[in-house]
C-alpha cells in the first residue's frame, strides 16, 4: 500500500527516519523534496562556488541522516537543516576565502549586458555576482532574509545577534547591492 | 543605527519590517524626492529578482543523485549528464559492431520475409487458405483471403555484456471486400527477454490499411541499419563511489567525441498514398536493444508526408551503476511530429532526394526535454530494391539550469526497401 507522505508534518517524517528502510527511504525523499531547494540556495549563495556548494549541500544531508540515530527531539526541521548547512558552509568558508573588492569594473555592463529588454534572469545573475562583495555577516543575513524568507527576528535568533544588528546588515547589504549595480541601472534606464 | 535614513527605510519597508511611524516617514520623503523614488524602484526590482530565483531554483539532478547515493536510497530522478558521460566516454569498440551486424541480419530476415510473403501484398494468389472464399469477387480483384506470417529474430547485445533474445511473431489477414477495397489487419506480438536480467514484455500493435484495387502494388518492406557517430558538445563526468563521498571528483567539461554503433531494424508497410507505419526496433551504445518506436505518416501527395512518431527508449546505466550511481534504468518516451519530403524529380540518375524533419518532446521521469532531428538522403532504385543512404542529425536539448548537456548524434543511415 502506498502511503502519501506529503500529508505528514516534518516532525512526523523525521520520526519515520528511525523506522525500517522502506519507510525511512520514503520519508527522506519527502523531506528532501520539501527542503532541498532552500538548502541548495543557501549553500550556493553563501559559498558562491558551485563545486563547494555542491559538496556542502551533500554534506548537509549526509550529516542530517547521521544525526537521526540519536535521541534528538525534532521541533523545527527546516531550521535544523539550515543550521547544519550553516556549520558546513562556515567550515568551508574558512578553508577557502577570496573576495574581490568590487566585481564590476567600468564598462562591464556596456560590454556584456543587453539593455533592452532586460531580463529579470539577467538581474539575478548579476546579483549573484554582486553578493560576492558583501561582508560575510551581511551576505548571510541577506540570504536568510531573501532566500529563506526569515524575518529579522528569526535571523537574529538563528545567528544569535541582536535584531537591530540584523536589520542593519540586511539594509546595508541591499544598499551595497544597489550601488554595485549602479552602472546596470544607469544603462537600463537609457 | 536606530535612526534610519529615508533611503534605509525603503529596504526595511520592503522587507515588511517597518513600523507605522517609519512607513509614514518614508512616504513623506518619497512624495517629493525623485532620487529616493528611483532607489525605491530599484529596490523593488531587486526584491522581485530574489523572489523569482527563490521559486525557480532546484538542486540539479546530478547533485540529487549524489545525495541519494550517499544515503543509500534509490533515487528516481534521472541524471542525463551522467548518462551522457557514460555514453561519451564509451569509445567505439568491437562489441558494438555486433549490434549493427545483428540488425543487418534482422534486415535480411525482414527482406526475406518480404520476398517470401510478398504475394500477400502483390495480390497474386499463392494458394493460401481462403477462409472467406464465399465473398464474391465481382470486380476481379486478385484474391487473397488470409495469410499468416511468422518471423523470429535474435539480437545479440554485447554492449552490456548481456544477451537479449527477441522473438517476433505476427499474423496478418487480408480481407477483400465486395466493393473492391482491401483491408488489412495485423497483430504482432513481441516478446523480449534478457538473459542477465530476466524480463519479458509483450506488445500488441494493430494496424489497418485500406486501399483500392488499383493501388495494391506499392506495399513493401524495408530494413534499416545505422552506424552512428556520437558527439557531445559537453560532457559531465561524475565518477564517484556510492559507498563513500568523494568530494574531490568534479564534473569536468570537455569535448569527448566518441563513436557508438547504432543499429536498427524497421518494418515498414506503406500503402500507396495512405498510411505508412514504421515499427522500429533500434539499439545503440546507450539505448537498449529493441527500443520500440512507431511512426504513422499520412502521405499528402507524391512528395509530402506528415505524421507522428512515438518511441520508448530505455537507457542502460550499466556503465554508471558500476561506478555507484543509483539510477533505475529510466525510460525515455519521445513523441515527435514528423514531416517527410521527397523530390518530384530525380536529382541524379534515378535517385530522388528525401529529407525528414521531426520535432518533439521526450519525457524522462516526469521531466520534459526538447528533441529534434533532421535527415537527408537519397532514394536510389536498383531493380526491385530502393537503397536509402542518408545522414541524420539528432539532438536532445536538456535543461541548461541543471547543467545538462546538449546531446547531438550524427548517424549515417542506410536503408533498403523492396518494391513489390
Amino acid at each position: 500500500m502506498d502511503i502519501d507522505f506529503s500529508s505528514y508534518s516534518d516532525v512526523e517524517l523525521y520520526g519515520f527516519l528511525r523506522e525500517a528502510k522502506g519507510l525511512r527511504d520514503a520519508a527522506f525523499t519527502e523531506i528532501y523534496e520539501r527542503h532541498s531547494t532552500r538548502i541548495y540556495l543557501y549553500c550556493r549563495k553563501i559559498l558562491g562556488s558551485s563545486d563547494l556548494a555542491d559538496d556542502a549541500f551533500q554534506e548537509t544531508f549526509s550529516l542530517f541522516l547521521k544525526s537521526v540515530g540519536g535521541s534528538r527531539e525534532m521541533t523545527n526541521l527546516p531550521a535544523y537543516l539550515l543550521r547544519i548547512a550553516r556549520n558546513v558552509c562556515l567550515q568551508m568558508v574558512q578553508r577557502v576565502r577570496r573576495r574581490p573588492e568590487s566585481v564590476f569594473e567600468d564598462g562591464f555592463f556596456a560590454a556584456d549586458v543587453e539593455m533592452t529588454p532586460v531580463e529579470r534572469s539577467e538581474l539575478i545573475a548579476l546579483l549573484d555576482v554582486a553578493l560576492e562583495v558583501l561582508p560575510d555577516e551581511q551576505r548571510e543575513a541577506l540570504i536568510l532574509q531573501v532566500y529563506e524568507d526569515m524575518s529579522y527576528q528569526e535571523i537574529a535568533d538563528f545567528m544569535n545577534v541582536p535584531l537591530t544588528t540584523v536589520r542593519n546588515w540586511v539594509v546595508r547589504a541591499k544598499k551595497r547591492l544597489r550601488d554595485e549595480l549602479q552602472q546596470y541601472w544607469t544603462d537600463y534606464r537609457k | 543605527m536606530d535612526q534610519l535614513s529615508a533611503s534605509e527605510l525603503i529596504y526595511v519597508y520592503l522587507d515588511g519590517e517597518a513600523t507605522p511611524l517609519q512607513q509614514e516617514l518614508l512616504f513623506s520623503h518619497l512624495a517629493h524626492n525623485q532620487e529616493l523614488q528611483q532607489e525605491f524602484t530599484d529596490a523593488l526590482s531587486i526584491g522581485k529578482a530574489f523572489r523569482q530565483e527563490r521559486t525557480s531554483s532546484k538542486p540539479p539532478l546530478y547533485l540529487s543523485s549524489r545525495v541519494f547515493a550517499d544515503a543509500g536510497i534509490p533515487y528516481h530522478g534521472v541524471d542525463v549528464a551522467a548518462v551522457s558521460a557514460a555514453a561519451g566516454a564509451s569509445w567505439f569498440s568491437l562489441r558494438r559492431f555486433i549490434l549493427p551486424v545483428s540488425a543487418m541480419m534482422v534486415g535480411v530476415l525482414a527482406t526475406y520475409a518480404a520476398l517470401t510473403y510478398g504475394s500477400l501484398f502483390s495480390g497474386a494468389d499463392s494458394g493460401t487458405t481462403a477462409s472467406n472464399e464465399s465473398t464474391a469477387d465481382v470486380r476481379d480483384v486478385p484474391s487473397r483471403r488470409g495469410s499468416l506470417a511468422m518471423q523470429s529474430d535474435v539480437m545479440l547485445s554485447t554492449a552490456t555484456e548481456r544477451t537479449s533474445a527477441r522473438a517476433v511473431s505476427g499474423g496478418a489477414a487480408d480481407v477483400k471486400g465486395v466493393s473492391g477495397s482491401r483491408e488489412r489487419a495485423e497483430i504482432v506480438s513481441d516478446v523480449q527477454s534478457t538473459a542477465a536480467s530476466p524480463s519479458a514484455s509483450s506488445e500488441v500493435s494493430l494496424s489497418g490499411t485500406e486501399s483500392t484495387r488499383d493501388d495494391l502494388g506499392d506495399a513493401g518492406m524495408s530494413a534499416t541499419s545505422e552506424f552512428g557517430a556520437w558527439t557531445e558538445r559537453r560532457i559531465s563526468v561524475v565518477p564517484y563511489a556510492s559507498s563513500q563521498r568523494l568530494s574531490t571528483v568534479r564534473r569536468a567539461e570537455s569535448v569527448v567525441p566518441g563513436f557508438v554503433g547504432t543499429a536498427a531494424s524497421a518494418f515498414t508497410l506503406q500503402a500507396n498514398r495512405l498510411v505508412r507505419a514504421d515499427v522500429f526496433g533500434g539499439s545503440s551504445g546507450t539505448a537498449s536493444a529493441g527500443d520500440p518506436s512507431l511512426a504513422l505518416l499520412m502521405n499528402l501527395d507524391d512528395q509530402w508526408s506528415v505524421g507522428v512518431s512515438f518511441s520508448r527508449n530505455a537507457y542502460r546505466f550499466s556503465d554508471v551503476t558500476a561506478q555507484g550511481m543509483v539510477l533505475d534504468n529510466p525510460r525515455f518516451t519521445v513523441v515527435n511530429a514528423e514531416a517527410q519530403w521527397i523530390s518530384d524529380e530525380a536529382v541524379a540518375m534515378d535517385a530522388k532526394l528525401f529529407s525528414r524533419a521531426a520535432v518533439g518532446v521526450a519525457g524522462v521521469s516526469g521531466a520534459l526535454f526538447g528533441t529534434g532531428s533532421f535527415t537527408v538522403g537519397l532514394q536510389i532504385p536498383v531493380s526491385v530494391f530502393t537503397l536509402q543512404p542518408g545522414i541524420a542529425l539528432e539532438s536532445v536539448l536538456v535543461n541548461s539550469r541543471s547543467g545538462l548537456p546538449l546531446h547531438t548524434r550524427i548517424s549515417f543511415v542506410t536503408g533498403i526497401g523492396v518494391n513489390l
